[in-house]
């Protein structure tokens, strides 16, 4: 991801950031180089109704980590997930939580 | 909060101002995204677009059945959101509309959407691989681009495009409240 926003922004990513739940299926969402950082913050913020600063801590562990999980849930309602992450843009998958 | 192209309106509504030639670029980048949308589905911009919701090789059977329930539905929108930029831009390429452009909760998601597709489009065909300014082997910022470098225009298109995108995410976040869900 990118950023268009100068320099002091940027927030240090909180690593251990796993949303707190027993579900059985995980969404992941994969680092992209076309993705504009503010632009995932807003559509975390949109889909998951997230605070502005777990949106941000989850952008952040996507693009220093190259990976992050944003939610969790049932496979039907994580299949949505996918599919609305996909409709913004994003590069989403889920898979069971191992 | 007012930007180049994007503000917010004291009533709340987001406009868009927008030069005929800009309206034009656009127009252009829309009718090309739709060739892409009409084109073959192994068309690695077309993959990008419509990436696989299962990673896992073994979850094949639940990728094909998910493809066939959301695809055509996830196909169907991006098409209407093109359908609907065209209308708007047209009248501007044309000349015929000077003055700002009103958007609505669902405009502005029809132009988040299709200008980030652009820029996934664009930033595919031209081969952006990197964000990180260490990468030698991507070229990146277009001014230190060799003047007769056939990707240069592309390179500034997307450059633009990133700018042009990056006002209106600010616009909308700057009214979207910071509470929210947080564990």
């Amino acid at each position: 991801m990118i950023a268009v926003t100068g320099p002091g922004t940027v927030v240090e990513p909180d690593v251990d950031e796993v949303p707190e739940t027993d579900a059985p299926w995980i969404v992941i969402v994969w680092n992209d180089p076309v993705n504009l950082m503010a632009y995932v913050v807003y559509v975390f913020q949109k889909l998951f109704g997230y605070s502005r600063d777990k949106a941000t801590r989850l952008m952040m562990q996507v693009h220093h980590e190259g990976r992050a999980v944003v939610a969790a849930g049932s496979r039907p309602e994580c299949e949505g997930h996918v599919g609305r992450l996909h409709a913004h843009g994003l590069w989403a998958t889920l898979q069971h939580d191992e | 909060m007012a930007g180049q192209w994007w503000s917010r309106a004291r009533d709340g509504q987001v406009r868009l101002r927008l030069a005929g030639t800009e309206a034009a670029t656009i127009l252009g980048l829309v009718r090309e995204m739709r060739e892409v949308l009409d084109g073959p589905a192994d068309d690695p911009i077309m993959q990008r677009l419509f990436p696989r919701a299962y990673l896992d090789p073994t979850e094949d059977q639940a990728e094909t059945t998910w493809r066939a329930l959301a695809g055509p539905d996830l196909l169907r929108d991006r098409l209407d959101r093109l359908d609907r930029l065209t209308a708007v831009l047209e009248p501007v390429a044309l000349g015929e509309r000077t003055e700002a452009i009103a958007l609505d909760a669902d405009a502005e998601a029809d132009w988040l959407c299709v200008l980030n597709d652009t820029r996934l489009t664009l930033g595919t065909a031209i081969g952006i691989r990197d964000d990180d300014e260490d990468d030698l082997d991507d070229p990146g910022d277009p001014d230190e681009m060799d003047d007769d470098d056939p990707q240069r225009p592309a390179r500034y298109l997307y450059q633009v495009l990133t700018y042009f995108q990056g006002e209106l995410v600010e616009v909308l976040l700057g009214s979207m409240p910071e509470a929210g869900l947080d564990d």
